[in-house]
């Protein structure tokens, strides 16, 4: 296989502009809202309108993914999608517009997670993928850190609704970036998936324990996860006074940071030493926090410990898209494997953020820190007594054996 | 695969469909009142004294233009309703409060207005800020006392720090809570 250097780039860039571009998405959202006048309750019912929608079409838009020659035309029509919802939350920020912007970024975010996951298989092939990954999450993390650091000054110093144009801005270099990949890369890797005469159904694909155990993991991970940074970011604005916001905005990029760092590193590592090593080593970083946040107080320890982050968050981005590779091997069932993955994570992350906040309002931040880390400890376990290595040679002695 | 962990990370308080299913109802009653709201600040056409043509002609049941709505259901039978009357509202004269930008003595923002708490008589006693916090993350409901604030038509400015507001508790809505306020010197 030719590498092609150019396509190589424009995914990088791929990454790193659509981790800008869905940054202003995140919790700045209800930010932004706010000051369009917005109520609790209409801001509650919009967001989750959108993750709703992000959870229904995580499969049909992984199996959509699959179905398609041109993964391409997919992530451009994700994008455009993207940028359109991004554009009708800067320019008309009124009920009907934000509705449909939310349920369009549901669901065309589901569309572009597995359309990167399946160019980037497409364009290195199974062997070089882990790497390809670690790549890619090297950039969408640099991505994600620069675009906090400078959407985060702009809410700061000039207005929230200049941050959603940004958003809507940053689509563009991403749209330019993915027409630097060629088609021609990509072609006849994904014409030889789409060869493959095995037809896995969903059904076939929820009875493979591989899947199950891993999407039991991925639950538990961001079930564990997701809660831990807002409550941080709180515990931050508590203990410290002027300097509060500078250490939320480090809380939000250092661990960005460290998972540009890592990744290519966690990619390596699962290809050379398994899968297994490098989950565990990822996953044990969730009760570690769980635990040093409970007892830590110091601002400045916080942001520390927050770093870790990073290692769990680069664990996860990496081996998310090549466990879903290793267990539909042979198949064409990669996305929607992903987006079965994708599903798992979105329910643990919603139920999250409303569990810890409930157990840090009736009982304390400590002892919600606390129960995030024992989630967290499970999801090791789980991993550690049922997870089965999905490396290449194991994974082909599994299937002889059946 | 950056998107997944982030989509979570909004704020959600109860699992959501629990939310959806309690936000439906309310949330679109909500959606269909606010449309008027929005659609009533921009209404640059008072210059014109309503009284003009019809208003002393007829005081009968259907009121003069279709100026207020409110009284109409009270009194529908009532021939004597007062026509309304109008007052300028030049833009620049005021501040449209909710969902304004705070900011600090030194011009950064540190918070959007999210209610105003008022007396039995109407009068403002403080104001409900979503304060602090980087990106939406770390942000806390804060009550401030009115008199912490100073107006302007251009917004809304906080004469308390953030060291001064750091600890501060939170202010949760049908609970007995307390509104920052200047220390008092006896």
């Amino acid at each position: 296989m030719t590498v092609d250097r150019r396509s190589q780039r424009g995914l990088d860039w791929l990454n790193f502009f659509v981790a800008d571009v869905q940054t202003g998405f995140g919790p700045f959202v209800a930010v932004y809202l706010t000051t369009q006048a917005w109520t609790e309750v209409q801001i509650g019912f919009a967001l989750s309108l959108g993750t709703l929608t992000a959870m229904l079409s995580q499969l049909p838009a992984g199996a959509l993914v699959d179905a398609t020659r041109h993964k391409r035309r997919a992530a451009m029509a994700a994008l455009v999608g993207i940028t359109l919802s991004a554009v009708l939350l800067a320019a008309w920020p009124a009920t009907l517009p934000v509705l449909l912007a939310e349920v369009l970024h549901g669901f065309a975010s589901c569309v572009m997670n597995p359309s990167i996951a399946a160019i980037s298989l497409a364009l290195v092939g199974r062997a070089a993928l882990g790497e390809r990954l670690g790549r890619n999450a090297r950039f969408a993390s640099l991505g994600g850190a620069i675009a906090a650091g400078v959407m985060g000054l702009i809410g700061t110093y000039l207005s929230p609704a200049a941050v959603f144009w940004l958003t809507a801005a940053l689509a563009v270099p991403s749209m330019i970036a993915l027409l630097s990949i060629r088609q021609s890369a990509l072609r006849q890797n994904v014409a030889a998936t789409q060869a493959q005469t095995k037809r896995a159904r969903l059904k076939d694909l929820l009875m493979n324990r591989g899947v199950l155990v891993f999407a039991g993991c991925a639950l538990l991970f961001t079930l564990s996860n997701a809660a831990m940074l807002p409550l941080a970011g709180t515990a931050v604005t508590q203990a410290a006074g002027d300097e509060a916001n500078l250490i939320i905005a480090g809380c939000l990029v250092v661990p960005q940071l460290v998972v540009a760092g890592l990744s290519p590193w966690v990619g390596r590592l699962a290809e050379e030493r398994g899968r297994r090593i490098a989950l565990l080593l990822g996953f044990s970083m969730l009760p570690l926090r769980g635990v040093l946040l409970a007892v830590v107080n110091d601002p400045y320890m916080l942001l520390l410990v927050q770093a870790l982050d990073g290692v769990s968050a680069a664990t996860l981005n990496v081996m998310l898209p090549l466990t879903a590779a290793d267990l539909t091997r042979g198949t064409n069932r990669f996305n929607l494997c992903m987006g079965f993955f994708g599903l798992s994570v979105g329910i643990g992350g919603t139920i999250s953020t409303g569990l810890a906040g409930a157990v840090a309002s009736w009982v304390s931040p400590s002892a919600a820190f606390a129960m995030l880390g024992g989630i967290g400890l499970l999801c090791v376990l789980l991993t550690l007594l049922a997870m089965p290595e999905t490396r290449e040679e194991i994974s082909a002695e599994a299937v002889a054996a059946k | 695969m950056p998107i997944a962990p982030r989509i979570p990370g909004r704020k959600s308080w109860l699992s959501l469909l629990a939310l959806l299913l309690l936000a439906a109802a309310p949330g679109l009653a909500r959606a269909a009142e606010k449309e008027p709201a929005a659609s009533e600040a921009p209404s640059p056409a008072p210059a014109l004294p309503a009284p003009a043509s019809p208003a002393p002609a007829a005081p009968a049941p259907t009121t003069p233009e279709a100026a207020a709505p409110a009284p109409a259901a009270p009194e529908a039978a009532a021939p004597e309703a007062a026509p309304v009357g109008q007052e300028p509202l030049p833009k620049d004269s005021a501040l449209l409060l909710l969902g304004s930008d705070v900011k600090n003595s030194s011009d950064t923002v540190v918070g959007q207005v999210v209610n105003v708490l008022v007396d039995g008589e109407g009068k403002p006693l403080a104001v409900v800020l979503d304060y602090g916090g980087f990106l939406g993350v770390g942000k806390r409901r804060i009550a401030v006392a009115w008199p912490m604030f100073r107006f302007s038509p251009k917004g809304a400015v906080l004469s308390l720090t953030r060291d001064q507001l750091k600890a501060f508790p939170e202010y949760r809505k049908g609970e007995d809570s307390v509104m920052a306020t200047a220390v008092e010197a006896h």
